[in-house]
């Protein structure tokens, strides 16, 4: 019976013999300092491809979705909110809040690593996360300097992030979209 | 003195007044007597009798009698005159109450007009159109993922 609350009991296995790590389902894991990390993340932004980092999200979402008992989609939204914060504390990137702004989602991620100045690392991390978890793309936009990011469709998310850029905050942008053919 | 000699007296003051005064001359007797008169020279009395007549100064007891006229006649028609009507005059004899005691106590304040209440309402005055917070993850995503511009 799959547990309705995030469970950390044995999720990493250390094999010292070995000199390898394994997260729960098998996948091989490697412990870095945030201060090796962050150079990687901040060229990467610079090069304009985090497809790297977004990967890295989708195996947290799958990780947590791994512990679902159905489909995420079909799932209470504590539920998989609840494993993902897991995931993502338990690899050490923070915890996760999230804050419903009407039918806007917005993640706050504290004690978030810091990456790149405008937090585009964790942007994309978090965007590789919950597209695993929705089984649709998702971006993620940061929005002030304080780790709160915006879930958008992709389709939409340069005109957010134009106005997160231009000093609109979530109350603001918020109002600024309405639900598709409203 | 008696009333009677009193009225004698009277009646004879009157007899003289009457007797001093000269009859005056009218417009209408001066044509008759040229036509019936024979032609003739015209005498001074004829001119005498188309001149007006001197006035005979009022003896003190006409001017007496007049100024009494007078003085009556002014006070039998006053300048202004005042009309009552019988239904609107009041009337004398009825006791009236104090003015400041006429109206009913309670009446001289607000009075409150009845308003009828409204009626029992058969359902909700207003209605508060939420739809329901998502309960899956799927629909939280839906609604999130569908915002545009607007």
């Amino acid at each position: 019976m799959a547990q309705t609350s995030f469970d950390p009991g044995g999720f990493f296995e250390f094999d010292l013999r070995r000199g390898a790590v394994t997260s729960r389902g098998g996948g091989r894991v490697l412990v870095l300092s945030d201060a090796v990390v962050a150079p990687l993340v901040a060229a990467a932004v610079e090069g304009g491809d985090l497809t790297a980092v977004r990967k890295l999200g989708r195996q947290l979402g799958e990780a947590a979705t791994a512990a679902l008992a159905g489909p995420a989609a079909d799932t209470p939204v504590e539920e998989v909110l609840g494993q993902a914060a897991g995931v993502l504390s338990l690899f050490g990137w923070g915890r996760l809040g999230v804050e419903r702004w009407g039918d806007a989602l917005v993640a706050k991620l504290d004690d978030l690593p810091r990456l790149d100045d405008e937090h585009l690392g964790i942007a994309a991390l978090l965007g590789g996360l919950f597209s695993s978890l929705a089984a649709e793309e998702v971006a993620c936009v940061p929005v002030g300097d304080s780790g709160t990011f915006l879930l958008v469709d992709p389709s939409v998310a340069q005109k957010v992030w134009k106005w997160s850029r231009g000093g609109d905050d979530v109350a603001a942008i918020v109002g600024r979209l309405a639900p598709e053919g409203a | 003195m008696s009333v009677e000699t009193q009225v004698a007296r009277l009646e004879s003051l009157l007899e003289r007044i009457q007797a001093n005064r000269r009859p005056l001359p009218t417009a209408s007797a001066a044509p008759e007597a040229v036509a019936s008169a024979p032609a003739a020279a015209p005498a001074e009395p004829s001119a005498e009798a188309e001149a007006p007549a001197p006035r005979v100064s009022p003896t003190p007891m006409e001017q007496a009698l007049e100024v009494e006229l007078d003085q009556r006649h002014e006070e039998d028609e006053p300048e202004v005159e005042i009309t009552v009507e019988e239904e609107e005059a009041p009337q004398e004899g009825i006791p009236t109450a104090p003015v400041g005691t006429r109206a009913p106590a309670g009446e001289t304040g607000p009075q409150p007009v009845d308003i009828a209440p409204p009626a029992q309402a058969s359902e909700p005055v207003a209605r508060v159109v939420t739809r329901p917070q998502p309960r899956t993850f799927g629909e939280l995503m839906a609604r999130t993922l569908a915002l545009r511009p607007r």
